[in-house]
């Protein structure tokens, strides 16, 4: 096991890896397990995803557009609340965790090309016994997958776990990945958007930010799908930067389609610029929280 | 066009909306409802080819009215029979529903667009009959139409109060100064302002970006740097961003609408879009560009 260079793309991941997910917000993680998932599925594996609360997830992938009903039934997708996995109540043991992730393995390998396991690492921050054994836990799921037809994405939220516990762990894995960033200071975040295909601006952003937003624009220009733009974090956008999205949209519209998604005060910059002018763009206006 | 009764206003307008008609012309009539149902009855069935918005609703903000029509005549040959709400308008808002008929001169210069503006010479105000020569090109009565001697180009309009410098500030007044590298802290400092004013929540989006467009300009091609200076009247506040390397350079700022390409002049057309009012002065080499914008709610507008 050699050290974790540079971050690797969710979208890079192959048939063993074990790799470490560190994401800074909420939205960021659905997006990168959504992608897994979506590329998993498209893989023919199975997938499973051990989460706090599978019913808020399942909305979370629905609402990513990834239309769960048919793997759901068939029984290739599966969301499974930690305590039926990984805890038995509010305990955590190493050798109940790893039975279970070998069953999983082994039903997946007989009926399907191969296994996908996202699992929140969440659980660890909780008041649950056995927490220690984390670090111990990580070593056996990489020992567990090497030269298997499984890949296993912990996730690890940077904000609330240690940089000690996040070193720790961070050496038994084969990548570690993270949601490509083009900029990112305390006032605004940009970063490419997995599932669906596009960008994400979170905070505000003005001209001074324009060569970032640029870079993000150049490689959605780049790809050949449809693109969202998500601003559901914006709160504020200057003209010029409208006009560089706009500008953008007229580039690969309608070839492709565009959709600005945004809360309303927003989406009234976007229509003011000329938005609902350009074939294949559509304003979508989101709740504002 | 002067009319003085519903038949003096059907006289000037049926043969015009049956000759544009006749021409292939797009028409759009705008007048309150009434009339419209009057010109619906005396077209019988070629009411249905003529689009027809009623003037209350269209008429509710010049520059956005401005950007209405340049958008309705832009692309197709086109005649505009308008007819602008004068009723319960205040002297200022007359005075820029003044500038606004002579704008739209130039905002439509470019367009295949014939525009008839009506008056009624019973209820309009005397200051906007007394401008009709020097903002219309033509002027048109029963006896047929002649060129107006009095017309003035829309960049060379001059209204009462215009060379005025700007009424000083009234009760308290909010000082904040600005440089490229505080451009985000002070949209912050002009959103809480506006906020415990009490501005609704929409307005306050559209002030605060209305001013760091404003700011940004100074910015990028002005000084550099600058000062506001914001306070409240009456249920308006005012927010004024002086930039002391600031100039007047294009004869109508921000009044007609950009084009998507040109790298310029929209940070002032979205001002003027979403402002209630956007007043500008050369005061000693101090560009002074002075928003006004209700704070909304059940007594503002």
């Amino acid at each position: 096991m050699g050290s974790i260079g540079a971050d690797s793309q969710i979208t890079d991941l192959t048939l063993d890896d074990h790799a470490c997910l560190t994401f800074g917000e909420r939205e960021e993680y659905l997006d990168l397990t959504a992608a897994y998932i979506r590329d998993g599925l498209a893989e023919g594996l199975r997938v499973v995803w051990l989460s706090e609360e599978p019913q808020a997830a399942y909305a979370e992938l629905d609402r990513r557009g990834l239309g769960l009903r048919h793997a759901g039934e068939s029984g290739r997708m599966r969301i499974v609340a930690w305590q039926d996995g990984l805890l038995s109540g509010r305990q955590f043991a190493l050798e109940d965790a790893m039975r279970w992730l070998r069953a999983q393995r082994d039903e997946a390998e007989q009926t399907h090309r191969g296994l996908r396991v996202a699992i929140d690492m969440g659980w660890a921050l909780g008041p649950v016994q056995g927490v220690e054994q984390l670090p111990a836990f990580e070593r056996q799921l990489a020992e567990t997958l090497a030269g298997t037809r499984v890949s296993v994405l912990c996730q690890y939220d940077r904000e609330r776990f240690d940089p000690v516990t996040l070193a720790s762990v961070s050496a038994f894995h084969t990548r570690s990945v993270a949601a490509a960033t083009y900029h990112d200071d305390p006032l605004l975040r940009i970063c490419r958007q997995y599932a669906p295909p596009g960008i994400r601006l979170a905070g505000q952003i003005d001209s001074t930010a324009e060569e970032s937003l640029a870079l993000a624009l150049a490689e959605v220009i780049r790809g050949d799908a449809d693109v969202i733009v998500n601003m559901t974090e914006l709160t504020f956008i200057d003209v010029a930067c409208t006009r560089m999205i706009l500008d953008c949209a007229r580039s690969i519209c309608p070839d492709r389609k565009v959709v600005l998604r945004c809360h309303p005060t927003i989406s009234a910059r976007f229509v003011l610029l000329g938005a609902t002018d350009i074939a294949g763009v559509t304003v979508e206006t989101a709740d504002e929280r | 066009m002067p009319y003085d009764s519903d038949e003096g206003f059907l006289g000037l307008v049926v043969p015009r909306v049956r000759a544009a008609l006749h021409e292939g012309r797009r028409v759009l009539a705008v007048t309150c409802s009434r009339k419209l149902q009057l010109l619906a009855d005396a077209l019988g069935r070629d009411a249905g080819r003529i689009d027809s918005r009623i003037a209350a609703s269209w008429y509710a903000h010049p520059q956005r009215t401005l950007a209405a029509y340049h958008e309705y005549a832009r692309d197709l040959p086109t005649l505009i029979v308008g007819e602008p709400c004068w009723q319960g308008r205040t002297e200022r808002e007359i005075r820029e529903w003044i500038r606004y008929e002579s704008v739209l001169n130039a905002a439509l210069g470019a367009a295949p667009a014939i525009v008839v503006c009506l008056y009624d010479v019973r209820t309009a105000p005397a200051a906007a009959l007394d401008y009709r020569a020097v903002t219309h090109p033509f002027l048109a009565g029963v006896y047929g139409e002649a060129v107006s001697e009095a017309f003035v180009e829309p960049h060379d309009l001059i209204l009462d109060g215009d060379r005025r410098p700007l009424p000083d500030p009234t009760g308290q007044v909010t000082s904040v100064g600005f440089t490229a590298h505080e451009l985000k802290r002070f949209r912050q400092a002009v959103a809480d302002y506006a906020k415990a004013a009490g501005m609704e929540r929409n307005l306050v989006a559209s002030l605060v970006l209305s001013v760091s467009e404003i700011a940004a300009n100074c910015v990028e091609h002005g000084a550099g740097h600058g000062m506001i200076r914001m306070w409240v009247t009456g249920r308006e506040l005012v927010c004024e961003i002086a930039d002391p390397g600031g100039v007047l350079d294009d004869p109508l700022p921000g009044y007609i609408p950009p084009e998507p390409e040109s790298p310029r002049g929209y940070g002032l057309w979205i001002s003027r879009q979403l402002c209630d009012l956007v007043e500008m002065r050369d005061d000693a080499g101090t560009l002074r560009v002075r928003l006004h914008m209700g704070l909304g709610g059940p007594l503002g507008g």
